[in-house]
């Protein structure tokens, strides 16, 4: 790639909306994935609304969305509502945020390239992606109604079967687009981690962001492709006929429902490990920043995460216990689980070793990073639960499972998100961040994260199934509607906590303080360009000397006064 | 600030939950798992009740540590200790904890999951003359039961066919197949602590064996559809003389309803001992 | 790879042509990693469902003609074509190269032009015969929903199919500047022809695990 190092694009759509530089690309994704984080929060709390007062009529919003139903949430709907709120924000919001977003904007700069190896395919990723938001909207408005089988899209509930229309064939296309944009970019981050690393950027003194986010991409170049031959087979029974999911009405032999579930989780469980490994690095990166120590136990940390990576291809079982596998498939699934727990917590000794004695500054990214540990210990426990088959079969499908997920995947890699906007935005958009707005809204983001899901799990406990659209219906969880209103209220407070982060985002965009070139004093790559930096990154591409969290080094506070040293710095002396 | 903040978040959950709070009592005090029911769901319930406890042991050991350093471990006056973590003792830590998970809470569960999963869950009563065994056919949105009837098989003209009506003996082995008609569905026990899918073109088996009399809600714990909320079927735990009248009696009504050009009702099939 | 050895730390984005093929090469395999394992996650879906069903071709369906006529020319054009793109992407032998070895001169165009060209013929007709396998299945009423056999060989070789159309789409551009006389660049032809070949070695698997066993 020949480097004109002045020459950035003229004109607006060159410039801001079919541009090939990867800082244009990951701003365009994270406000993607930012606007349908927005959406499916929406849908969120359409969802509790209905859980805390099923069948009262939704306030304020009610009779636009529903009208038929007199502004209430009908059967029909709430199952509409779960399938595009999970959809969304797995496929939609933090896929587009974290990866397309983050991993666009970070990686090149923090491994010293003036950009990504392809970047025509950077943008033809990122209008795949739009083109698959456009079908998932447009699906909305089906005229039998939207997508409602579940974010899993079970056949044959989501064959012609029990979907009849063309909503579920329109999410099934919308989802193969968004496979087919992720792994245009798995191609590209993984070539460019290879590839385009400035000379001295050896593996080991990469930023642990660079690692989660490239592990990530390896997760989604083997594992999204899994998932788009169930869709394409899903997309044939439902559009040409063919039988592989439709089973017949008794018993005959013929299609099998349950292969779609081997093929969907052989993907499905990776994927969860896609959306937080670039969230762990983050936070390993924003702990030993913000405790002015190296990150502890560097190489063991990498260790860990290709541990969790090579396993979490093996674990899918574990998602259909009670599909009637054989019990010694069961076994298998349930040993293999249970082991990856172990880098896990070596992960977790690491984050901890890292804040031990350090000098902790508490600004608004470090709090989310710490959020993330924390709610990331409380969703990882609870995996055991489900990883083990005999308790598995009592809460399979419960709410368990939801507060499981939702504190591990959700919150851990939310928080993960917001960590790495307060973190970046600086970097993105020349303009720093209001800190005590951020440090409300954290505070009231974990606090509700924490009781709403919390409490999820003791409905799961109690035996409350999850997709229900009505849990009252039955006699054994009448009791538990109060604490379904807790969680609503949580929920809701949550939501409405969120005004803080729109406020300050768009207040901050035009009128924030100016940012300095590395406000947080950190070591890695980005920071020694300004902020926003220029279109080639870097005037001369830097020489690479130390690892990415070289702070506290008594040497360098000697020599230069300060106590971080930067990558493409050699220590004095 | 953050004093501040975290004192002002904690009055506000206080405030707020504070009305909610007699309610939420029970759930503190007794365990909010329901009333168990069958002979073998306290394996589940011990189970739970260790990881709970051993996670939670552990959770708070790592909290701690944490909520230490990020108290004394802050402020811009400190040195932070310059380590990369490499030392002998550092890796031994990692060692350490992760030897606690795998042997403190993964081994033990396993073993004692294993050993339940073995020696009861997984071992249908196929031979059990005892075993009492009803077809389950699943649908949008009811349970059907199929019961054999006087001949003791199934898809005979004598089979008791009900709707959302599960009666089973106490103290007997009950075991079920199942299959559905159409999309998936799960048949879900809470007051036994079982569940397993309703897939259609293939059938499934679960056994329990009910330790007391009474009506229990059987629910379906798979996302099937608009109506997925209300499928709810009533599971009747009776004595020996108590069933015997009730299928007496249902008998009597399945032969006058019998019609014997009417295929599709006749959707049983030919019961399978476990593989 | 071309003769330049890229050193083993790329020089970030002021690499030269041979850095950039070496990239290419990254990360078509990094692409073709992802495309084979649709492909393998499809076999595998086929094997599950064989392996489930008590008997094959299942008892209860009417079997699919195998169409050997058909099948056997594709596979044997699939090959040639690979075959064409493997001397494209070669090179000819008398070329004048470039002082980077990696543009494909004048001198040796005509092989470059006919291998080209017969790899495009080949495609076409590889597609040609799939199209008419499908249309005279369907004329001895078969169609996907046939059953169980006919829904593995309809999805199998129709999602194949729309992949050997896009490999024939990527030849285009070669295609059309070798027809307007300008430089190939070698790097962009070994890539298109990976892809082809991983096509064709697709194809193979599929016509042995579909068609044969």
């Amino acid at each position: 790639m020949s480097a004109d190092l002045a020459l950035a694009p003229a004109g607006f759509w060159r410039r801001a909306v079919f541009s090939t530089d990867h800082k244009v690309i990951g701003r365009q994704f994270l406000w993607l994935g930012l606007v349908f984080l927005a959406v499916a929060g929406a849908l969120a709390m359409l969802i509790r609304w209905q859980l805390a007062h099923p069948g009262i009529p939704v306030p304020v919003v009610g009779g636009v969305i529903f009208p038929a139903s007199g502004g209430v949430v009908s059967p029909a709907a709430y199952t509409a509502l779960f399938t595009m709120h999970g959809t969304i924000m797995i496929f939609f919001a933090l896929t587009p945020i974290l990866i397309g977003g983050f991993g666009n904007f970070c990686l090149p700069l923090m491994i010293g390239a003036r950009d990504m190896a392809f970047p025509s395919l950077n943008m033809l990723s990122y209008w795949t992606m739009f083109a698959a938001t456009a079908v998932l909207t447009a699906s909305f408005f089906a005229p039998l109604g939207p997508p409602a089988a579940g974010w899993t899209s079970y056949p044959t509930l989501s064959t012609a079967v029990g979907a009849p229309g063309v909503a579920q064939t329109m999410w099934v296309v919308a989802i193969y687009l968004n496979g087919a944009s992720s792994v245009m970019g798995a191609v590209n981050y993984i070539t460019t981690v290879i590839r385009l690393r400035a000379p001295g950027m050896t593996f080991f003194r990469l930023p642990l962001t660079v690692w989660g986010i490239w592990l990530a991409s390896i997760l989604n170049a083997l594992f999204v492709p899994v998932l788009a031959a169930g869709a394409v087979l899903l997309f044939f029974d439902r559009v040409f006929g063919t039988r592989f999911f439709v089973a017949g009405s008794a018993i005959k032999p013929g299609g099998d429902p349950v292969l779609y579930q081997h093929l969907f989780w052989i993907f499905g469980h990776p994927e969860v490990y896609i959306l937080i490994l670039p969230a762990w690095g983050i936070a390993g990166d924003l702990l030993a920043f913000f405790a002015r120590k190296p990150a502890y136990g560097y190489k063991v940390t990498v260790w860990a995460l290709i541990a969790i990576v090579v396993l979490s291809g093996v674990v899918y079982g574990h998602h259909m216990f009670v599909s009637g596998m054989s019990p010694l498939l069961g076994e298998g699934f349930m040993i293999l689980t249970m082991i990856i727990s172990v880098p896990s917590i070596v992960l977790g000794v690491g984050w901890l070793g890292t804040l031990w004695r350090g000098a902790i500054r508490f600004t608004t990214p470090m709090l989310f990073a710490l959020g993330l540990v924390t709610v990331f210990g409380v969703g990882g426990f609870t995996g055991l639960f489900l990883a083990d088959v005999l308790s598995d079969v009592y809460l399979h499908d419960t709410f368990f499972v939801v507060g499981h997920f939702h504190l591990t995947m959700s919150a851990a890699v939310l928080l993960g998100a917001f960590a790495a906007i307060y973190f970046w935005f600086p970097k993105m958009f020349g303009r720093m961040l209001n800190e005590p707005l951020g440090k409300l809204h954290f505070a009231l983001t974990l606090t509700t994260v924490l009781v709403t899901f919390g409490l999820q799990l003791v409905l799961g406990y109690a035996g409350m199934q999850r997709r229900l659209a009505d849990p009252s219906a039955y006699a054994f969880l009448r009791p538990l509607m109060p604490l379904n209103r807790v969680v609503s209220t949580a929920a809701f407070v949550m939501g409405a906590g969120q005004i803080l982060f729109v406020v300050n985002f768009f207040f901050s965009l035009f009128w924030g303080p100016k940012a300095p070139a590395n406000p947080w004093e950190v070591g890695t790559l980005e920071w020694t360009v300004s902020s926003p930096p220029p279109h080639h990154n870097f005037d001369v591409i830097p020489r690479v000397f130390a690892g990415p969290h070289e702070l506290g080094n008594p040497v360098m506070k000697e020599a230069r006064g300060r106590d971080y040293q930067v990558q493409s710095e050699e220590l004095p002396g | 600030m953050l004093p501040v903040v975290a004192l002002a978040s904690l009055s506000a959950w206080t405030l707020a939950l504070a009305p909610s709070l007699p309610r939420l009592l029970p759930f503190a005090l007794v365990s909010p798992l329901p009333h168990d029911a069958s002979a073998e769901g306290h394996h589940v319930d011990e189970l739970l009740r260790y990881l709970t406890i051993s996670t939670a042991a552990c959770f708070g050991v790592l909290m701690s540590i944490l909520l230490v350093a990020l108290v004394f471990h802050r402020g811009r006056g400190r040195i932070a200790r310059y380590t990369h973590g490499t030392r002998r003792r550092d890796r031994l830590a990692a060692v350490i904890a992760g030897a606690v998970v795998l042997f403190g809470i993964d081994a033990v569960a396993l073993v004692r999951s294993s050993s339940a999963l073995r020696a009861s869950f997984w071992r249908y009563p196929d031979g059990d003359p005892l075993a009492f065994r009803v077809e389950v056919t699943g649908q949008q949105w009811a349970w059907n039961f199929r019961y054999p009837g006087a001949d003791g098989v199934f898809n005979t003209p004598d089979d008791i066919v009900t709707l959302n009506d599960l009666r089973v003996p106490v103290d007997r082995p009950v075991y079920l197949q199942l299959t559905s008609k159409d999309v998936v569905h799960s048949l879900y026990l809470p007051n036994f602590r079982t569940k397993i899918d309703a897939i259609p073109g293939s059938v499934t088996r679960l056994w329990f064996e009910p330790r007391e009399t009474g009506k229990f809600e059987i629910a379906c714990a798979q996302h099937c559809g608009a109506w997925h909320y209300k499928m709810r079927a009533e599971l009747t735990v009776q004595d020996g003389a108590d069933l015997a009248r009730w299928l007496q009696r249902a008998a009597e009504d399945a032969a006058l309803r019998y019609e014997a050009a009417d295929a599709e009702a006749h959707d049983g099939w030919a019961w399978t001992p476990a593989p | 790879m071309s003769g330049v050895r890229a050193p083993a730390l790329a020089a970030g984005g002021d690499a030269g042509e041979g850095e950039a093929a070496a990239t290419l090469s990254v990360g078509m395999a990094v692409a073709l990693a992802a495309i084979a394992m649709t492909f393998a996650a499809l076999l595998l879906a086929y094997g599950i469902v064989r392996v489930q069903a008590p008997a094959w071709p299942i008892a209860g369906e009417r079997p699919v003609p195998p169409l050997w006529g058909y099948r056997l020319a594709a596979t044997a054009v699939a090959l040639a074509g690979s075959l064409a793109m493997w001397r494209a992407a070669r090179g000819p032998d008398r070329a004048a190269q470039g002082s980077d070895g990696t543009t494909i001169d004048r001198g040796g165009r005509h092989h470059v032009s006919g291998s080209l060209l017969v790899a495009g013929l080949c495609g076409a007709a590889f597609l040609g015969l799939q199209v008419a396998s499908f249309v005279t299945l369907r004329g001895r009423q078969i169609g996907p929903g046939a059953g169980l056999g006919a829904s593995v060989v309809y999805a199998l070789s129709a999602f194949h199919g729309v992949h050997a159309l896009a490999a024939l789409l990527a030849l285009a551009p070669a295609l059309y500047a070798d027809a307007r006389r300008r430089p190939l660049r070698r790097a962009r032809l070994r890539a298109v022809a990976s892809f082809w070949h991983l096509v064709t070695g697709v194809w193979v698997v599929v016509f042995l695990a579909v068609f044969v066993a």
